[in-house]
Order: structure tokens, then C-alpha cells, then sequence
């Protein structure tokens, strides 16, 4: 039998955390873990590997972008899909979406959803990553 | 002639500053009547937007010996053209006249009590590019006698120096506003991001609701609705933020027991500090008696500078908060509010009265600095911070005890009902 996934959401905004929460419920039996922050993000996914990683960008101290970065770049998490999600798509003044974080960052997230969240946008993606990428 | 000129001289040095303007046109009104030796004088300020005049300051002669007192809060307000300030005002000229009662083209209020008889009267419009600021009017010549030719020209001198101040003062406020709205323009994707994070936490309540509905569970519907309640509290706390910072506004001062004021608000602040192991404590001056500030507005900032010390004291051991009252001098009350939380990097600290800038995430706006900033200006007092990175951070609010019973001069360009710009 297949075990149950792990997925982890990293919001600093407890609530966001509860709606992504609410979301995944309606999609499957998932086990979901959260984290408040990128240093702890960091730290938890050492510890759990879990198999998706939900991130906002827009956090204090250490943005979304940056724990992608950090997380693409060690070899016991490059593989971990990643599905970013954020209030403004917005970098350095301009809009930032997927394809500009491949150019800017050499690596994409498996997807990209701007807040405020479609709860089926995120049950579709959460879906179609565990079809697509192998576990 | 000697006090005029030294006070001519310490005018001009004085005309960049604009914080004290109240009482440079109070002295210049009594310079003026002193100097062409008149009873009385009055510096009408106009009001573009109920075109009416109205009394600032009002100086009059208290005896024999040449001595001049200041009455304040004289409200008496006269449409252009009423009488004879109405009448300069109106027609943009000076005016010198004998017997103005008898004189038809300065009709007066039939109803107006004037415990003084105006047996002479000297009137010059201030005007500066075309645009009426106020008129400043001397009444009753000594010694019954008729101003001369001289006099008008003293007095038009003085006027043009109280134009001078009264322009580069309401320029200056412009200019603020101006900056102010041009802030707030630059930094609408920063409240957007607030607003949708809201949004969507808001949405998220709504979603949470409807799958506890649909599986019949009481308990996740009634997590929904919390979040919908606490989102929609953060949603009023935001707008009313950007609303009071985006408006001018005038203080409402009332005499206030500071020191219960600050009670008041540790005893509101008490179960967030009990429930991150911060503590809030109170020093307060015995004698500091009453003060004359706006009460909502200074509880607001102080508020605000203690939560932010709350925040800044969490994953601490032994973290404190302390709120101190003290007089400065008999001029100023001081209100510090310090912490020995994690403090403020020099990076972060010159940010920390930008709008929308916030290090909090999703637990601050990122206006409680700039508004407390705003409404500590409007006080015409300072507000300094010094922090050190894991020593702690002080706020330190100096607000002048002086202002008691001022006519704001900021309230000549009308200022917003009280009503609509209430403090939450």
C-alpha cells in the first residue's frame, strides 16, 4: 500500500496555513505539517522530506524566494516539488511568474498561484504534481 | 522704536521655523498695535472654504503704561464684506477711518456687544500672489487721536511679514500633504499585498464554513467563522489606518490624565503580554498632573509603540516593557516607551517610518509608525528612537504642555468633521 504523503505549507499567516489546510482535505489523506517561516522551513524539511512543499512568498525576514533558492540548491531538496504561492506576483518593481523565476533563478516551481487563493487551482496543481512527478 | 527693530530682526531669523507660528503672529499683532500705539489689535485669518474671517489672536491694552495681554480662542467668525475687516478683506485695501459707526460702508451687527466704543480704526489686507490670507487691524488710536500716515505705513510692514509667515507656513503644509499622498501613491502594491492577504484569509474562513456545512461539523464551522471575524477586524484596522494617515487631521486636545491613560492601556495590552511572558510596567512622574492632548490620539500611539515592544520582546526570558511618564521641563511632558527585546537593525531603522514597511509579516500594516509619527507632528511634538540589536529599542514622544487652549492655526483651512475621522 501506498503511504500517505506528506505536505508541507509555509505561511507566516496562520490563517493561510488553515485555508490551504481546509483545501488539501477536500483533495485526499494527506499528513500536513506547517512552518511560520523560511529558517524553519529550512530546518523541518530536513528533518520530514516531505513530498510537496506549499510556499508563500511574502514573509518577514526571509522571503519565499530566497527559501526556494536555498532549497534548489542543496542536494536532499532540489527534488522537492514546490508550489509557490503569493499576494503580489511581484519582484524588484516588475510582475514575476513562473517562467521568470527559471530565467532569473534557473529553476521553476511546479506552479506559481497568486492570492487570493482558488481553492481549485491548488486542489488541480496539488493533484497534477503528484501525477507528474515521481515520488 | 528700539523693541521694534529688535523684534523686526529676531522675525526674520525666526520666518524659516514654522512650528511656533501661533506665537510669532500673536507677537507680531502686539508689536504692531504697540508701535502705532493703538488699544487694541486683531489678526483675522481667512478661511477659503466657508469664505468667512475669523479672530486668531486678539491683543489688547491692559493700562496706562503701554502694557499689551493676549486674549486667545476669540472665535467671532464674519463673512467678506461684513464690517470693516469684511470690508478690507472684500476690497482688498487698506483702511483708516475715524468714527467707523458713522461711516455706512462698514455696516455693523446690530446684535454685537462691543464693551468698547471704536473711535478709529487701521485695516490692511494680507495678501500674498493675489490670495487673501487674513487682515490685521488696529482699533482706537491713543489719546483719541486719528492714525497717520505713518502709522499705515508701520502697520503695512508688519502685515507684510505676517503675509510672508502665513504663506511659507500654509506652503509648507501643502508640500507635506503633497509628500504624504505621494507616499501613499508609491506604496499602493504594498497595501495591496495586505489587502489580498486579507482577502484571501477572508476567503479561506468562507471555504473552511462551507466544508463544515457540507460535512455537517459544527466544530470546523465555527473555526471558519473565527477566521472570517479576526480578518475582518485586521480588514477595519487597516483601512481606518490608511484612512487617518492620508488625512490631515486636527487634534482634539482635551485636559487628560495621562498617567491613568497609560493604565488604561497596559490593562488592554495585559493578556497579549501575559500570554508571550512580556512584561508591562508603569513609571509615572507623581506630579504630572493633567495634560492638554488629544486623548485618542496619543492612547493610538502609545499603543502602538507598546505592541510593537511586545513584539519585539517574544522568544525573550525576562522580557520587559516599560511605559514612563516624566516632565521635561515645564514646557514638555515626555513619554518613552522602552523594551529589552531583540532591537532594530541600522538597515531596518531608517525604513521603520516608511509606509507599509514592516518586519512584523502578516502581524503588522506597516502604518502604526508612520500614524503614530503623523499624529505626534500634528501635536507639534517629536518623536526619537534609539535601539541596539539585542539590547532593546526606546521610543521617546516629547509633546509640548504649552499648547493648552491654542486656536490651531492648522484648522484655517478647514479640517475634517470629527465624525468621519474617529479613531477605531
Amino acid at each position: 500500500m501506498e503511504s500517505k504523503k506528506t505536505i508541507l505549507v509555509v505561511d507566516d499567516e496562520p490563517d493561510a496555513i488553515k485555508f490551504v489546510e481546509a483545501v488539501l482535505s477536500n483533495v485526499g489523506d494527506y499528513t500536513v505539517i506547517s512552518s511560520s517561516d523560511g529558517p524553519d522551513c529550512l530546518q523541518r524539511v530536513q528533518e520530514e522530506t516531505p513530498d510537496l512543499i506549499i510556499l508563500d512568498i511574502m514573509m518577514p525576514e526571509m522571503d519565499g524566494f530566497k527559501v526556494f533558492y536555498e532549497l534548489r540548491n542543496k542536494a536532499s531538496t532540489k527534488d522537492i516539488p514546490i508550489i509557490m504561492l503569493t499576494g503580489v506576483a511581484d519582484k524588484v518593481g516588475i510582475r514575476f511568474f513562473k517562467k521568470d523565476m527559471k530565467d532569473y533563478m534557473g529553476s521553476e516551481p511546479a506552479e506559481y498561484i497568486e492570492k487570493p487563493l482558488d481553492p481549485a487551482k491548488l486542489q488541480d496543481a496539488v493533484q497534477w504534481v503528484f501525477e507528474t512527478y515521481p515520488v | 522704536m528700539n523693541s521694534l527693530l529688535d523684534f523686526l530682526f529676531s522675525l526674520n531669523t525666526n520666518l524659516a521655523r514654522r512650528t511656533d507660528i501661533d506665537e510669532l503672529l500673536a507677537d507680531l499683532t502686539c508689536q504692531a498695535v504697540r508701535a502705532i500705539r493703538a488699544e487694541t489689535g486683531i489678526l483675522s485669518l481667512y478661511d477659503k472654504i466657508t469664505d468667512e474671517l475669523y479672530y486668531h489672536r486678539k491683543c489688547v491694552s491692559t493700562g496706562e503704561s503701554g502694557e499689551y495681554g493676549m486674549q486667545e480662542g476669540v472665535f467671532s467668525r464674519s463673512k467678506r464684506g461684513e464690517g470693516i475687516i469684511g470690508w478690507c478683506a472684500e476690497h482688498r485695501t487698506s483702511v483708516n477711518v475715524t468714527n467707523p459707526d458713522d461711516d455706512n460702508r462698514f455696516r455693523r451687527d446690530p446684535d454685537r456687544e462691543d464693551e468698547t466704543h471704536i473711535h478709529s480704526v487701521l485695516a490692511v489686507p494680507l495678501i500674498f500672489r493675489e490670495e487673501l490670507h487674513g487682515v490685521l487691524v488696529a482699533q482706537n488710536k491713543r489719546n483719541q487721536d486719528a492714525f497717520s500716515k505713518d502709522d499705515e505705513k508701520l502697520i503695512g510692514t508688519l502685515a507684510a511679514h505676517a503675509t510672508l509667515l502665513i504663506s511659507n507656513y500654509r506652503l509648507a503644509e501643502e508640500q507635506l500633504n503633497r509628500d504624504r499622498l505621494t507616499d501613499l501613491g508609491q506604496s499602493i502594491i504594498n497595501s495591496a499585498h495586505g489587502l489580498k492577504n486579507i482577502l484571501n484569509n477572508m476567503d479561506g474562513g468562507t471555504y473552511i464554513v462551507e466544508t463544515g456545512v457540507s460535512r455537517k461539523n459544527m466544530d470546523t464551522v465555527y473555526d471558519g467563522w473565527d477566521i472570517i471575524k479576526r480578518n475582518s477586524h485586521r480588514l477595519r484596522e487597516l483601512v481606518l489606518d490608511m484612512l487617518l494617515y492620508s488625512r490631515p487631521r486636527t487634534p482634539e486636545y482635551q485636559e487628560t490624565d495621562i498617567t491613568q491613560l497609560c493604565s488604561d492601556l497596559i490593562e488592554l495590552v495585559s493578556e497579549k503580554a501575559r500570554s508571550q511572558q512580556v512584561e508591562v510596567v508603569l513609571e509615572a512622574d507623581p506630579d504630572i498632573g493633567t495634560v492638554y492632548i488629544d486623548p485618542k490620539g496619543i492612547h493610538r500611539c502609545i499603543l502602538n509603540l507598546t505592541s510593537n515592544a511586545i513584539h519585539a520582546c517574544q522568544q525573550k526570558n525576562g522580557g520587559q516593557v516599560k511605559i514612563q511618564l516624566s516632565k521635561k521641563d515645564d514646557e514638555s511632558l515626555e513619554i518613552r516607551v522602552s523594551d529589552n527585546g531583540k532591537g532594530i537593525s541600522k538597515d531596518n531603522l531608517e525604513h521603520i517610518f516608511d509606509v507599509f514597511f514592516t518586519t512584523k509579516g502578516s502581524k503588522g500594516t506597516g502604518l502604526g509608525l508612520p500614524v503614530t509619527r503623523k499624529i505626534i507632528s500634528e501635536h507639534h511634538g517629536t518623536l526619537e528612537v534609539t535601539s541596539e540589536i539585542g539590547a532593546g529599542t526606546t521610543f521617546t514622544i516629547t509633546l509640548p504642555r504649552a499648547t493648552t487652549g491654542v486656536v490651531s492655526f492648522s484648522t484655517v483651512s478647514g479640517s475634517p468633521s470629527p465624525a468621519e475621522d474617529s479613531f477605531p
